[in-house]
């Protein structure tokens, strides 16, 4: 900017100095020539007069007075007299162009450059009246060196313009440039410093306002994908080809570390698991893969996707999902399935097995009753199964059908009394009920069948003359409940949890024993969860078994 | 120039642990080998091993470069020399790792039974790796202390395995030269922690630019 301003500054100052340096030359010297070829004349016109009035010898008077040259030639050209020269060493002048002019016409006039172009010479020829001609030389400075003389002047000029100019171009540029750099970007329109910059800043605050809607969308998304990410359970880890680009809070907390110290490192530095690295490298060669992880006793699942821009893997998006819960129910279903199996299997091997002998007449005909008792009572056992694992199934469908009304409970627990005091009696156990009428909404078949299988429970694990208690009523919560307590074997302690299970026993040996399906507490667990009751196992082993309900908790 | 440095310094970093991380599986399966007698663990020993010696190979040549090349001071020139003693350290641990499984192997050794201390001497030797290079993943003074001062209780154990070894040597019934490879394996595992302590003391020299050995 300031050297265009400073080379059009120049160019014009210059221009305008050179031209009308020579323009004034030119009218200077035109006129100053022109005086002096008039007094030139003016001069020989009057020489001449008086050399015809008083006779030629005034010329010499003359000459010797004039710095103009004086010549009298006479009319066959010699030269008779010469104000610079010897009249006589001069050369015959009848061939000069003035003299032959002035012959002819009576006066002549002739400009002529020297041979340096230095000076210049006009000549003024008069032809006397005797015939000779007076010439009058006068010789002064030519155009050029007129024009020569002041050229240094000239250069001089032009140097101080330059100095000038560039102080001024300097100062001019900073003024001018000032105003803009000071422009207040933010605000394009509330400092118009010049007119003409005024499209500019338009622009820029069309731009301003277009890259603030930008910015401003940019974080909004920016903060939405930050509420997603940080809020989420699962762990969610974005990578480059080598670094962590981002990593939310739970994966964080699942690999305890900060996002200081593994954001823009290798994600070497998040874990040393080697799942994980096998996940990401794998990846990054394009291949979505999910693998477990173990990690603080807990079981993962890494799900590793490749992140592809125009087609080329830019990096890897890793998701962690607890899937703990998951694993463990999916081992209670496989074990349900394998023993759902067996345990169906077994009374139907021992019904062929009788079957069978009965079938190659291998049994007494009076033996034949006890062991048609045999398969009756297998057989009932298998329906008996059967009829739980549909309840069960029932209970785990939540079935919307189950019809729900108000169910008396104390009421309940005396019909189950009355159902199993038979049973009770034969091994002599005592049962009994107390408490208070108390009322839930629930499903009076499935509250029926779980207390008839805690009940049943409770006497079939009991010792010899023990005792079973149902008592009815409410918690200190007002919480209605039922609670059966028995004198008996008891649960361990490390296997309260474990009995709700399908077919959980805690005597491994799965006897026959005691009978039951090893379903009953499952039913009963599930029975619980329809109703949102609590159930709450309290037992010392050999000492008895308190098992209490609580609905509404 | 300095953008490379420290993209050298980065990659030394990354190495690093990464050779950490492969000491930390070299002894967990050394501890497969021992207590569940899993042959397959034996066989990625060996592989852990050899990549370990490879690691180490890797990170004194980076180590090398930085020091020619860049001329770091300071605590980059700390951490360089540190990087350089810490690596000869899980050198050792790997080697002595596949040491561990080498006798196991060739002497059919049964787990030792829960009365020698072994057991626990390997649980806490590989707790104390894993936190040397958790200390400089994380460069955490906090945690390098911890692990040095764990080193008195693997020393304890060790005595206390010797001694019941000890007892059993004298008795009649029981086979020496088992008797012996235990000895054999407590003493390795003995050392593995206080290389384990060596790299904790080297992370804490690089955050502090004081070694243990120097006080006192």
């Amino acid at each position: 900017m300031k050297r265009r301003i400073f080379r059009n500054e120049v160019i014009l100052v210059v221009l305008a100095v050179v031209l009308t340096f020579f323009s004034m030359s030119w009218f200077m010297y035109s006129n100053l020539s022109e005086q002096m070829q008039e007094n030139a004349r003016d001069e020989c016109r009057i020489m001449a007069y008086a050399v015809n009035t008083y006779g030629e010898e005034y010329v010499e008077t003359a000459g010797g007075r004039t710095h103009n040259r004086v010549t009298l030639i006479d009319s066959d050209g010699t030269v008779l007299y010469d104000s610079v020269e010897e009249a006589s060493s001069m050369e015959n002048h009848s061939g000069r162009p003035e003299f032959e002019r002035a012959v002819q016409s009576g006066s002549a006039q002739l400009s002529r450059f020297s041979d340096t172009l230095e000076t210049q010479t006009y000549y003024y020829a008069i032809r006397l009246d005797n015939g000779d001609v007076l010439r009058l030389a006068s010789s002064f400075d030519s155009v050029f060196s007129f024009i020569f003389s002041g050229m240094a002047g000239v250069i001089l000029l032009i140097l101080a313009i330059l100095i000038v100019a560039l102080m001024f171009a300097n100062r001019m540029t900073r003024k001018l440039v000032e105003p803009i750099n000071q422009l207040d970007l933010e605000h394009p329109m509330e400092n118009v410093a010049y007119d003409e910059l005024e499209p500019l800043l338009k622009r820029i605050d069309q731009q301003q306002n277009k890259i603030g809607e930008q910015v401003e969308q940019m974080k909004q998304n920016q903060e939405e994908y930050m509420t997603i990410t940080e809020y989420m359970k699962d762990g969610l880890i974005v990578t480059s080809q080598s670094d962590v680009l981002s990593i939310n809070r739970s994966a964080q907390e699942l690999f305890d570390v900060t996002a200081r110290e593994c954001v823009n490192h290798n994600i070497i530095t998040v874990s040393r698991n080697q799942e994980l690295k096998e996940a990401l490298d794998e990846a990054l060669t394009g291949k979505s893969n999910e693998r477990l992880l173990e990690v603080k006793g807990r079981t993962y699942q890494l799900l590793a996707n490749p992140v592809r821009v125009n087609g080329q893997i830019s990096g890897a998006v890793i998701l962690v999902l607890d899937v703990t819960e998951k694993q463990k129910a999916e081992t209670m279903r496989k074990e349900f399935s394998a023993n759902v199996s067996h345990e169906l299997k077994t009374p139907l091997m021992s019904i062929s097995g009788y079957a069978e002998i009965i079938e190659n007449n291998l049994v007494k005909p009076e033996d034949i009753p006890k062991f048609a008792g045999r398969i009756h009572s297998e057989a009932s056992r298998l329906s008996s199964l059967v009829e739980d694992i549909i309840k069960l199934s029932r209970l785990d469908e939540s079935d919307k059908s189950i019809l729900m009304e108000d169910v008396e409970l104390y009421q309940l627990c005396k019909d189950v009394e009355g159902q199993l005091m038979l049973r009770a009696k034969e091994r002599n156990i005592q049962i009994g009920v107390e408490g208070l009428p108390v009322v839930v909404h629930g499903a009076r078949q499935v509250l029926y069948e779980m207390v008839y299988n805690l009940c049943d429970n409770a006497i079939k694990y009991n010792k010899p003359d023990g005792k079973v208690k149902i008592s009815v009523g409410c918690t200190k919560n007002r919480h209605p409940m039922i609670r059966v307590e028995d004198t008996g074997i008891g649960i361990p302690k490390d296997e309260q949890e474990r009995v709700f299970e399908r077919f959980y026993r805690v005597d491994k040996s799965h006897s026959r024993a005691t009978g039951g399906t090893g379903l009953g507490l499952s039913i009963v667990k599930h029975g619980a969860i329809l109703h949102d009751a609590k159930i709450d196992v309290d037992s010392t082993p050999d000492v008895g078994t308190s098992i209490t309900i609580e609905f509404g908790a | 120039m300095r953008d490379l440095f420290s993209r050298q310094m980065e990659k030394l970093h990354v190495e690093l642990i990464e050779m950490g991380a492969l000491c930390e599986q070299a002894i967990s399966r050394a501890y497969q080998v021992l207590m569940e007698e899993d042959p397959k663990a034996a066989e990625e020993l060996r592989k852990k091993d050899a990549a370990i010696d490879a690691k180490e190979r890797e990170i004194e040549s980076i180590c090398l470069k930085l020091l020619l090349q860049q001329q770091p001071v300071a605590s980059d020139l700390r951490q360089v020399s540190a990087a350089l003693k810490m690596i000869t350290d899980m050198e050792r641990i790997g080697d002595q790792a596949s040491d561990i499984a080498e006798i196991v192997q060739t002497t059919h050794l049964k787990a030792p039974s829960t009365d020698i201390k072994i057991k626990e001497m390997a649980q806490i030797t590989q707790r104390m790796v894993s936190k040397s290079v958790d200390a400089y993943v994380k460069q955490d003074l906090i945690i390098a202390r911890q692990v040095i001062q764990e080193d008195d209780l693997v020393d304890r154990l060790f005595d206390e395995v010797k001694r019941e070894l000890v007892e059993r040597l004298q008795d009649q019934n029981s086979s020496g030269e088992q008797t012996l490879d235990y000895l054999m394996i407590a003493k390795y595992y003995e050392r593995i922690g206080d290389h384990a302590t060596n790299i904790a003391e080297w992370v804490e020299f690089s955050i502090t630019g004081q070694h243990e050995g120097e006080q006192g």
